[in-house]
């Protein structure tokens, strides 16, 4: 999973991460938050800062470097279990079209992801199943492998 | 059954930690508040903690 990624700064804590999105066009400062949900659970978000320190995981960036913000994600992922090694990360899309995206993504990379993370995938009605190629989720959850 | 590798260690020189951002008073859009109460309700109501015995 060496990709191209952004450097990033981190909080104390482990929780907050950011960087800069960079194109031609325009610069973005990226947020991604992992917050304490229940138990040993922790909801992933990432989005972008608008103004007055207010994060907008919604905003569509179009800032043609995807792929870069994503691998960035994943390296604040990876930070975050060195952290927190016992910890599970539940993330899912703000929309239908970004849980598609995930699922694509996840589906791409899973052998890879699977030499060092559990991940299982969760339907709309709860369901909680381990992560099948190209079936439909409303939400994922990773954890480090023991 | 997979075998377990050492998660990738983050290369340091590609970060820094800046405790400005512990302090730091983030908010959200009201849009992403909602979302952000969707999945909250969605895993408490849906993934069960482990059984401890």
């Amino acid at each position: 999973m060496e990709k191209p990624s952004y450097n990033f700064e981190v909080s104390n804590n482990g929780l907050i991460f950011s960087f800069e999105s960079v194109s031609r066009e325009k610069i973005i400062k990226k947020v991604v938050v992992y917050e304490p949900l229940v138990d040993e659970l922790y909801h992933m978000g990432f989005g972008d800062l608008v103004e007055d320190n207010t994060i907008d995981y919604s905003v569509k960036s179009a800032n043609k470097d995807m792929n870069k913000v994503l691998s960035t994600v994943v390296q604040t992922m990876f930070l975050f279990f060195e952290k927190y090694p016992d910890k599970k990360v539940v993330f899912t899309g703000s929309n239908e079209i970004r849980t598609r995206l995930y699922r694509s993504i996840i589906s791409k990379f899973v052998e890879e992801i699977e030499l060092y993370f559990l991940v299982e995938g969760f339907k709309n009605d709860g369901t909680q199943e381990v992560f099948r190629k190209n079936e439909d989720y409303y939400a994922f959850l990773i954890y480090p492998r023991i | 059954m997979k075998t377990k590798r050492e998660i990738p260690k983050v290369n340091p020189n590609t970060y820094k930690v800046n405790p400005a951002l512990d302090d730091k008073k983030f908010e959200f859009t009201p849009e992403t508040q909602a979302f952000r109460s969707k999945i909250e309700r969605f895993v408490k109501t849906h993934i069960k903690p482990p059984v401890s015995i």
